[in-house]
């Protein structure tokens, strides 16, 4: 509503009017009062003998003075009462009219970002955001829609992951903006990216063998959102070299497992000897070798396990001179504890030190060489043996355990595949294979085992294992796998070749060639990039770059 | 947009009778110190020359010097006597010059080289795209944040 004024103008009414007549005739209108279109109005009064008056608001709009003029009755504070033929109206500036002027310097001030919450006064009131110091403007009346006018909100520029450097060739990038809901454009060819460009949708790699430059551009899904700033980086693909962090041959036997602890990387060597690496300087030794060196050798050569349960570090081992096994948790300092009895004592026949297993938040340990029986850890007391080794070929070894799909599952030699029934059994689910198993990993929500023939096998859910990737051209042995960056990688343990597989095709593709005479053995993802603890010579660390 | 200045008691008398094609109003000495003192030719203030019930005009006064005050007459201009009174009031017109709330104009098209602004500095909202825009210049507009 805009008011028009013709202040001090004055008519006479033309007939009477009671109190809830909404149109009113004058006999002198030429005179009278302001002229105006659609949607203006202007305030007008009457005032009889006793002083006693009514405001009403004439809509100038949607009427006329002769055939009669549409008011509202009785507004700003007085009350509708008849009126006589002859009473004088004449227009006001009302206290409401007063308040529809917008006055300089009057707005409302609030800490927070208005569009979708705040109702607006008025069409085009102006507010003023505090925080981030913001004028606001109002899209409508009585709306939460407002358009920002004055200032600017950024949406968050992108990230890069990984960050702008040296990668594997096929090494996925991934774009993300701390803006929820803000859509990613990119670039490759060194030009500023905009809305037209490349849309983000899902990790990408970049050309192998070159430098590229990666440019990315967020845009909030709000209106008010401006774009982010550019975000760019240069990358170069290539395949990637082994570069030695370590004195050779630091002795310990040959590494069984190695996982992230803390910031730091552990390796868990054959003769038990529990291996720090903290990123700078060389390898100690933080668990002495079991039993205060008196380990000797294990009977389950290379097959330990090595795991984070409860945020304490675990061991399998298995004592010298024996062939049982030995759950053992680190003091985090210097030291083994044991946390039971040599299970020799239940493996009649042999069994050694095999793979821990998380599973359902529970610590299970499998034997090997020669047994696969399954033990539970409840975290006291001894270990309780919850599945036997079933009936098969001499020479069993669990080389591989899981936790998949809600089930437990160990694998190795000579390649069966067995689930654990979750009370007493294992239930055979893959036959023999031609290789071992020597890992199962996880990728894709599929289960894959990595072989000593250098393949990976793919099991069917159901009963069977196929070869998905085949061996690669060069002997590559034992395929330690573990799943980094959206790729199952390993080491050949024959000559140190790094391989991955994206999930497509049948072909490991080669990420670093051998360096020296160094062999591949366990592999971990620490800080950006893959480590192989050597198998040749002993407990060497190679970093990937 | 003229900018319209306001005093409390500007009230004077006429020096000089005036005739309907007199732009100068002469005041009683020391009189003209009592109005608004109009610049630069964008700022003004109304006034009334009042002699009679009938015989009375609504003038812009644009300029003061001294007791002088330089006046737009009315489309109707008046001849007023030595002694008629001046009063600086506020009218329609300058009430109307006044932004009101809530009442600013909505587009549906682009209005950046082809929207007669009827003020300088007039924003007016484009509902299809959801911007403000802001009157610079002759037809220009900008955008108020992009």
């Amino acid at each position: 509503m805009a008011l028009v004024f013709n202040m001090g103008s004055k008519a006479i009414l033309a007939a009477d009017i009671d109190d809830t007549d909404t149109t009113i005739l004058l006999n002198t209108y030429n005179d009278m009062l302001a002229k105006g279109g659609s949607g203006d109005s202007y305030y007008a009064q009457m005032i009889d003998v006793q002083g006693t008056k009514e405001i009403v608001l004439v809509d100038v709009g949607n009427s006329d003075p002769i055939s009669g003029l549409s008011v509202t009755r009785g507004v700003e504070g007085t009350a509708a009462k008849d009126w006589g033929r002859g009473t004088i109206i004449w227009q006001v500036m009302s206290e409401a009219s007063w308040e529809m002027i917008d006055q300089a310097s009057i707005a409302r001030q609030f800490a927070f970002i208005p569009d979708g919450v705040l109702v607006s006064a008025y069409f085009g009131e102006k507010i003023y955001q505090t925080d981030l110091l913001l004028w606001w403007k109002s899209a409508a009346a009585a709306s939460t829609e407002w358009r920002l006018i004055a200032g600017v909100i950024l949406t968050e520029a992108p990230q890069f992951s990984p960050p702008a450097g040296t990668y594997a060739n096929g090494t996925l990038i991934t774009i993300t903006s701390a803006t929820p809901g803000s859509a990613i454009y990119y670039t490759i060819d060194g030009s500023d990216p905009d809305n037209t460009d490349t849309l983000y949708t899902v990790p990408f790699a970049l050309p192998d063998d070159a430098t590229t430059t990666l440019k990315a551009i967020a845009y909030g899904p709000e209106r008010w959102q401006s774009p982010s700033n550019i975000t760019s980086g240069s990358y170069t693909m290539q395949v990637l070299g082994w570069v030695e962090e370590t004195a050779s041959g630091i002795g310990g036997g040959q590494p069984a497992k190695a996982l992230v602890y803390n910031s730091k990387l552990y390796a868990l060597a054959s003769l038990g000897t529990l291996r720090e690496w903290d990123g700078v300087s060389a390898i100690p030794s933080v668990a002495p070798t079991y039993f205060n060196g008196v380990i000797g050798s294990c009977t389950s050569y290379g097959s330990d396990g090595l795991i984070v349960h409860n945020s304490l570090i675990y061991g399998s081992v298995s004592p010298s001179g024996s062939a049982g096994a030995q759950l053992v948790e680190w003091n985090g300092s210097n030291a083994w504890i044991q946390r039971c009895g040599d299970l020799d004592v239940f493996n009649a026949g042999g069994g050694g030190a095999g793979p821990l297993i998380l599973h359902s938040g529970t610590l299970y340990l499998c034997t090997s060489g020669g047994r696969i029986d399954l033990f539970q850890w409840n975290g006291v007391g001894t270990l309780t043996k919850v599945a036997p080794t079933p009936g098969g070929p001499p020479g069993w070894s669990a080389l591989g355990g899981i936790s998949f799909g809600g089930s437990l599952y160990v694998a190795g030699s000579p390649g069966n595949l067995y689930q654990w029934n979750g009370v007493n059994a294992y239930a055979s689910v893959a036959p023999p294979i031609s290789a071992n198993i020597w890992s199962l990993v996880d990728f894709g929500g599929n289960l894959y085992g990595g072989t000593s023939e250098g393949t990976l096998q793919l099991w069917n859910g159901s009963n069977a294992w196929s070869t998905v990737v085949n061996a690669p051209t060069v002997a590559s042995h034992n395929a330690r796998c573990f799943v980094r960056a959206s790729k199952v990688w390993f080491c050949s343990q024959d000559n140190g070749i790094l391989y991955s597989w994206d999930g497509i095709g049948s072909a490991w593709t080669v990420e670093a060639v051998q360096l020296d005479t160094f062999k591949g053995r366990e592999l971990a993802d620490f800080g950006s990039t893959v480590w192989n603890f050597t198998a040749t010579p002993d407990t060497s660390l190679l970093r990937l770059q | 947009m003229t900018e319209y200045l306001f005093a409390n008691n500007a009230i004077g008398a006429l020096n000089t009778a005036i005739g309907t094609g007199d732009t100068l109003l002469v005041l009683e000495s020391g009189q003209g110190a009592l109005f608004p003192n109009p610049s630069g030719g964008i700022s003004a203030f109304r006034l009334i020359v009042f002699e009679s019930p009938s015989q009375f005009e609504w003038m812009t006064c644009t300029f003061v010097s001294g007791d002088t005050l330089t006046v737009t007459r009315s489309p109707t201009p008046l001849s007023f006597n030595i002694g008629a009174e001046v009063h600086h009031r506020i009218d329609d017109v300058a009430l109307e010059n006044m932004l009101q709330k809530g009442i600013e104009r909505t587009v549906t098209s682009d209005p950046d080289g082809s929207l007669a602004a009827l003020y300088f500095g007039e924003e007016v909202y484009q509902s299809i795209t959801g911007v403000w825009w802001k009157h610079t210049d002759a037809l220009v507009w900008k955008e108020m944040n992009v």
